[in-house]
């Protein structure tokens, strides 16, 4: 019987896990090759060229579909996983032909064979969504641990096919990305989920004089001046080998291992995202390959995406404007933030590139204005940070992840990407204000031109302030001063400390949706504390959340849960009167809000929807549904 | 396997196949029906000595397998040589002597090889009596010695061998029919051929009790298939062939010919057609381990380029050469000194593509001239 285990930690859908023998146990991610290469943590292997005395991890091949004759298994084998028959071709084939193919494979598994665990079967490409939604159920069923994807890694509709078909399978199935697969693709496959991937190419690379690297390929042995290497079968103090073709595979490979380490080790950090766009810079098939599965896998890769990391996260090319880390702050914002009645004013800042923005020397010049102007009036500005690629920043939320980590080239210019996208979010946010509100654009250069793109479509009248000098400099920080003191001859602002709540009301929204903000921190509440610190929340007495200033998240206590609780959002359905102990595992949860994301605060309720405890979910609401090992939720507060 | 996946996977290829050729049936050229689709000369073995060979593809209307609602063979578009508009059968007679008058000064022994681009036998496409009048004016020529047709199994009864063999009487008479693989699978699925292994054998036996000799077609990688795959099937053909009874066997590597499935697979980087290095493995064991008294012949098509058999563009025509010499020779030390830079590629591929269910195309040598002209 063969299992596979995840462990804890995501960064997109990749993830780190067992796959678990009788005996032993295989580490994945894993690079599965030839025997005669080091670096094959699983070998393969032909059911005719079988060996006894064999160690390690093996995946034998058991020949073509057509083949005659019963293939010899021998399932006693330790540490064997069976790849089932092949058949080629078949991404120009109608879709009937590949779902009749992936059930020919089933017979081949030895009819008193009841563990089927330790067959892999083959996914073609081009098997439609019916068909495919028909065979996760049969994977359900069945034993079926494992199943393989053949990629051609030319980045083009079979290769996507694969990713997307990869996405349809239960959460807890190992996937092996056999084929053609360049160095460069390899992040990009395990961020999407593969957890053994074929190294195959080094050797074919090898074979054509082709010396592998991060991004791309050089010809050898042309007569051209070679590039300079530091390992040790390019320096030649390798001591088994002096062939230049063993040497050459050596390095190739070697490069497999490098670039598939340096994926573990982002993804540990969550910074995996930023290592695969870096690699789509290996040609435009690659880059272009990146936007397909942004917007034609992006819910299955957002589920994976936590909502909070706590590192910096850089976006640094076009492919970040459409990440999912990015997409979902933009969506959050257009959807979930909603401006607090009072606000009369809205101030368009541009961004800094330190963060929280407030921190940044610009901010505190632009906050010593308006407080200087408006006194005890300043929290009747609603101020909005315009900022690519996440569209706009409101202040309540600029220490939330991503606004408060991200890292972006800071020139100034803006493509006519970013700023469509930034003048979209715009409207969005106007359009949640009274038409009466006054909008001041405190912004130059590109933010400028943000604005401008936006403006037919905004009802309220626009005062632009910096439009002629830099936003920092005297003359600019003048006229705001001017305008604002101006406006304040004509709209009336009341005056009210009010920061503190607006900021946990608008971060509640963010974090559980609408209704979240009244149900924690009603106009009522009592809140204490600083922004930049800590703020304390209570309502009639009992505390209901914690903010902290240093991730911009809330941590709800009981209270807080049990309010929240009404709106029937990031609640974890688990089978037990109680929770005992400080986590609960998947194999508990019944049902999960399928709106969770590893990282959310969330609520632990019994099947009465009595709230439990709260706490931390380690992994998607889907996943903890799905598995049937590992933590699904750390407890922070429990009902005792 | 369970029969109904395979019914269902076969029926689809069938349909695709039948789908590729699409109209290019109905688009086929109207030629001049008194002229065959081809004929040309060659030396040849015959017997022990060297004599000349005609080979004459008449037109007809083509291959009943192909024209019908089966689909034709997955690699075939010989129907296109075919005639949208049927001859007559003077027509057909007036092809045959036009083509015979390409012998008029040649001496003796002379073979004639009748193709059709179907069955030469199929009495739609060159009915009886036709037939029959062929048959005689070849018998008249006292010069030909070796008469050798093409027909599917269909179409070898016992009737129709009686007949062969009374009107050519002692000649060498041949008849070559596509088993292309005693895999019945490989041939009922990959190849969408619509026989049976059964029905060759029986085909063969009927053959063989007239006197006859069969010629087997073997194909060399049909698609669905790894190089690793179609070399180990090719050559277990190749041994079956012995067993069944055959007196000839002919070497056939795909190519990629207009208007079929094998076309469309290609197109998208679905298919490649063999390595020369398969077709010099398979010639060389195969050659091994059969009865020397089999001849093993092997004229590809379009060797050494994309749509035919190819190694890597340098070692092509030197292999493409011996191969030439193997066939008259049938002698396996001119296959085995050939080595190029590209035998390490035709490893990989053996060992990889099976694994991996991934065809490897020459896409990557593109890439390669793209760089090296860079560089
Ligand atoms: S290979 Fe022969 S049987 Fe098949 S379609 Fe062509 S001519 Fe007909
Ligand atoms: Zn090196
Ligand atoms: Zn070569």
């Amino acid at each position: 019987m063969v299992r596979f285990m995840i462990r804890k930690g995501h960064d997109g859908p990749a993830r780190r896990g067992f796959l678990h023998f009788a005996e032993e146990r295989l580490e994945t991610p894993a690079l599965l090759g030839p025997a005669s290469s080091a670096y094959s943590k699983i070998q393969y292997c032909t059911v005719s060229a079988l060996n006894e005395s064999t160690s390690g991890f093996y995946m034998c091949s058991t020949g073509s579909l057509f083949q005659e004759g019963a293939i010899s298994y021998d399932i006693k084998r330790a540490n064997m996983i069976y790849l089932l028959p092949s058949m080629t071709g078949l991404s120009a084939m109608p879709s009937e032909i590949g779902i009749n193919y992936v059930r020919a494979q089933l017979p081949a598994i030895p009819g008193d064979q009841s563990d089927r665990s330790c067959f892999a079967i083959r996914i073609p490409s081009n098997i439609s969504d019916s068909d495919m939604h028909a065979l996760v159920e049969l994977i359900k069923a069945s034993e079926i641990t494992v199943v393989a994807f053949t990629f051609n890694g030319e980045n083009g509709p079979p290769d996507l096919r694969n990713l997307t078909l990869r996405s349809m399978l239960p959460r807890n199935v190992l996937c092996i990305a056999l084929g053609r697969i360049p160095p460069s693709m390899l992040p990009l496959l395990y961020y999407v989920g593969f957890d053994v991937i074929d190294f195959g190419y080094a050797f074919e690379a090898a074979s054509r004089n082709l010396r592998l690297w991060g991004l791309d390929e050089e010809p050898v042995g042309f007569g051209s001046e070679r590039r300079y290497c530091s390992c040790v079968y390019c320096m030649g103090t390798e001591k088994e080998s002096t062939d230049p073709r063993t040497l050459l595979e050596k390095h190739n490979a070697s490069i497999y291992a490098q670039v598939l380490s340096s994926a573990i080790h982002f993804a540990a950090n969550g910074n995996l995202r930023w290592f695969v766009e870096s690699k789509t810079h290996a040609s435009p098939e690659a880059a272009s390959f990146l936007r397909r599965i942004d917007s034609s896998l992006y819910s299955f890769l957002e589920e994976f995406t936590p909502n909070h990391v706590g590192t910096k996260i850089p976006f640094i090319g076009t492919e970040s404007y459409y990440s999912p880390t990015v997409i979902r702050f933009r969506e959050f914002v257009a959807r979930r933030y909603k401006p607090s009645d009072d606000k009369k004013l809205v101030v368009l800042f541009p961004c800094s590139a330190r963060k929280p923005y407030s921190d940044s020397k610009s901010h505190r010049r632009f906050s010593a204005v308006l407080d200087r102007i408006l006194g005890n009036k300043r929290d009747a500005v609603a101020e909005t940070i315009i900022t690519s690629p996440l569209g706009l920043v409101p202040r309540e939320l600029e220490r939330i992840y991503p606004a408060g980590y991200y890292d972006i080239p800071v020139t100034g210019q803006w493509d006519a990407e970013e700023t469509t996208i930034a003048a979209e979010a715009l409207v969005t946010h106007l359009s949640k204000f009274d038409e009466s509100v006054v909008v001041i654009a405190h912004v130059s250069g590109g933010y400028l031109d943000v604005v401008r793109q936006a403006e037919v479509q905004i009802r309220q009248s626009i005062i632009y302030t910096a439009h002629e000098a830099s936003p920092t400099s005297n003359t600019a920080l003048a006229a705001l001063k001017d305008t604002i003191s101006d406006l304040l001859d004509i709209i009336t602002l009341l005056p009210k400390r009010s920061t503190l709540l607006d900021t946990i009301r608008a971060t509640a929204d963010f974090m559980f949706g609408e209704g979240a903000g009244d149900c924690l921190a009603p106009s009522d509440a009592s809140v204490r504390g600083k922004v930049y610190g800590s703020i304390i929340c209570r309502v009639s007495n009992a505390q209901t959340c914690l903010y902290s200033g240093i991730n911009g998240r809330l941590s709800l206590t009981l209270e807080g849960g049990k309010r929240l609780a009404s709106l029937g959002r990031y609640w974890v359905r688990f089978d037990a009167p109680q929770i005992e102990g400080s986590s609960i595992f998947a194999v508990g949860v019944s049902s999960a809000d399928t709106a969770i994301r590893p990282g959310d605060e969330v609520i632990v309720v019994d099947s009465n929807d009595r709230v439990l405890g709260v706490g931390r979910s380690e992994m998607s609401g889907q996943e903890m549904c799905d598995f049937t090992n590992g933590i699904a939720v750390r407890i922070r507060h429990k009902e005792k | 396997m369970c029969p109904d996946h395979i019914v269902s996977i076969q029926e689809a290829i069938a349909r695709a196949s039948m789908d590729a050729r699409q109209d290019s049936i109905k688009r086929r050229k109207s030629k001049d029906l008194s002229q065959p689709a081809a004929a040309w000369l060659s030396t040849t073995r015959i017997g022990g000595t060297d004599g000349t060979a005609l080979s004459i593809v008449l037109a007809t209307i083509g291959c009943s397998h192909a024209r019908g609602i089966s689909g034709g063979c997955t690699m075939c578009s010989y129907l296109l040589d075919g005639s949208e508009t049927p001859p007559s059968g003077e027509q057909i007679i007036k092809q045959f002597q036009n083509a015979m008058s390409k012998l008029e000064k040649k001496q003796a022994p002379l073979s004639v090889k009748l193709y059709t681009s179907g069955s030469f036998l199929d009495p739609d496409e060159v009915p009886i009596p036709v037939r029959e009048e062929i048959l005689l004016l070849l018998a008249k020529d006292e010069r030909v010695t070796e008469v050798v047709i093409e027909s599917r199994p269909d179409y070898v009864t016992s009737k129709s061998m009686e007949a062969l063999r009374r009107a050519l009487g002692t000649r060498r008479v041949e008849i070559g029919i596509g088993l292309e693989s005693s895999n019945d699978n490989i041939r009922r699925l990959c190849i969408n051929k619509g026989f049976s292994k059964q029905d060759f054998m029986d085909a063969t036996r009927v053959a063989r009790e007239n006197d006859i000799g069969v010629r087997a077609y073997v194909l060399l990688k049909p698609p669905f298939l790894s190089e690793k795959t179609a070399l180990d099937d090719a050559l277990q053909t190749v041994l079956d062939c012995e067993r069944m009874g055959v007196t000839t066997v002919s070497v056939n590597p795909v190519n990629i010919q207009k208007h079929t499935l094998v076309e469309r697979l290609w197109h998208r980087g679905e298919f490649r057609p063999p390595w020369l290095w398969s077709l010099v493995e398979l010639l060389k064991r195969a050659r091994k381990e059969i009865d020397s008294n089999i001849n093993i012949i092997c004229d590809p098509v379009a060797v050494g380029k994309s749509r035919g058999v190819h190694n890597c563009g340098k070692c092509d025509n030197i292999i493409a050469d011996s191969i030439k010499s193997f066939s008259l020779s049938q002698s396996v030390a001119v296959l085995d000194d050939l080595s190029c830079d590209c035998l390490l590629q035709w490893e990989h591929v053996i060992q990889h593509e099976e694994f991996s269910s991934l065809v490897h195309t020459d896409r990557h040598k593109d890439r390669l001239k793209s760089l090296i002209a860079k560089a």
